[in-house]
């Protein structure tokens, strides 16, 4: 298994190959995300309201999907990364780099829609607590990432600085998960990844997972997009 | 009741997914473009 993986790796090493590659997947990925999100739509439409929360839970189909894409992006930067710094791997730093806007606007997106929830349900914009606090520091180490990469002119030192800052940042990864077990927030724990028993409805929990897919089919399709326009600019900065 | 927070958590939510879609849709049809322009130059 891992020696296939290990294969597979090398032989899209080579930008060209990849390049076909994307061009063959490019089409497919964005007809499966038009899919699965009009379905995931669809589904929450008829979402019954909760008891507690009303017809707010239907901002918990965009709000959980988005939290989890943007602990998954930065997931996806820190293994683009280890790969790019230590094996050396061509493509991880193109990776990292354009996973980065799209990590940090699904992050945005968690912050915003949770806002709009806890203002009916918590009565507050608002607090400072462990896991919303996390969540911005999330927001802005994306940020710090995206701007390292454009201050610094020579694009193996910027690779090597943005991979380092997001190596590091991905301490907070781990802090955003557990900051529900570990202190005590206004924020709810974890209802899906009980795997065993989910907190959750059948009627919630199934339009939730089909919009989590939804959610992971852009993210990848919209890296897979700006990986193809990362190499192209590569090519172009080197016959220039 | 609460339909004003619903109906703006999903422009919030499809809004800037839609802008970084057409953002990047146009960066690599602009890569695209001069990688094209160059191969030809050359």
């Amino acid at each position: 298994m891992l020696k296939a993986l290990e294969n597979i790796s090398a032989h899209y090493a080579n930008p060209t190959r990849f390049m076909a590659l994307a061009a063959k997947l490019h089409a497919p990925l964005w007809g499966l995300v038009a899919l699965c999100l009009a379905y995931g739509l669809y589904r929450v439409a008829y979402v019954p309201d909760d008891y507690q929360q009303g017809a707010t839970v239907k901002i918990m189909f965009v709000h959980v999907p988005a939290a989890w894409m943007a602990l998954f992006g930065y997931s996806f930067i820190f293994f683009a990364s280890i790969t790019a710094l230590v094996f050396r791997h061509p493509l991880g730093h193109v990776a990292a780099r354009a996973a980065a806007p799209v990590g940090a606007v699904f992050t945005l997106i968690a912050l915003i829609t949770g806002s709009l929830w806890g203002q009916p349900m918590w009565g507050t914009w608002w607090v400072w607590d462990a896991r919303l606090t996390s969540v911005l520091v999330l927001f802005f180490i994306y940020l710090g990432y995206i701007a390292l990469w454009q201050a610094i002119d020579e694009p193996t030192r910027a690779a090597r600085a943005a991979s380092i800052l997001a190596i590091v940042g991905f301490i907070n990864v781990p802090i955003v998960k557990f900051s529900v077990d570990w202190w005590n927030t206004l924020h709810q724990p974890a209802s899906v990844s009980r795997l065993a028993r989910p907190a959750l409805h059948a009627d919630f929990l199934y339009p939730l997972l089909i919009m989590g897919a939804g959610f992971l089919l852009l993210f990848l399709a919209l890296t897979l997009t700006r990986m193809q326009m990362e190499i192209l600019r590569q090519k172009l900065r080197r016959r220039s | 009741m609460y339909d004003t927070y619903i109906y703006l958590s999903y422009a919030a939510t499809f809004v800037p997914l839609a802008v970084l879609i057409g953002v990047s849709f146009r960066q690599l049809s602009e890569a695209r473009r001069l990688a094209q322009l160059l191969a030809e130059a050359a």
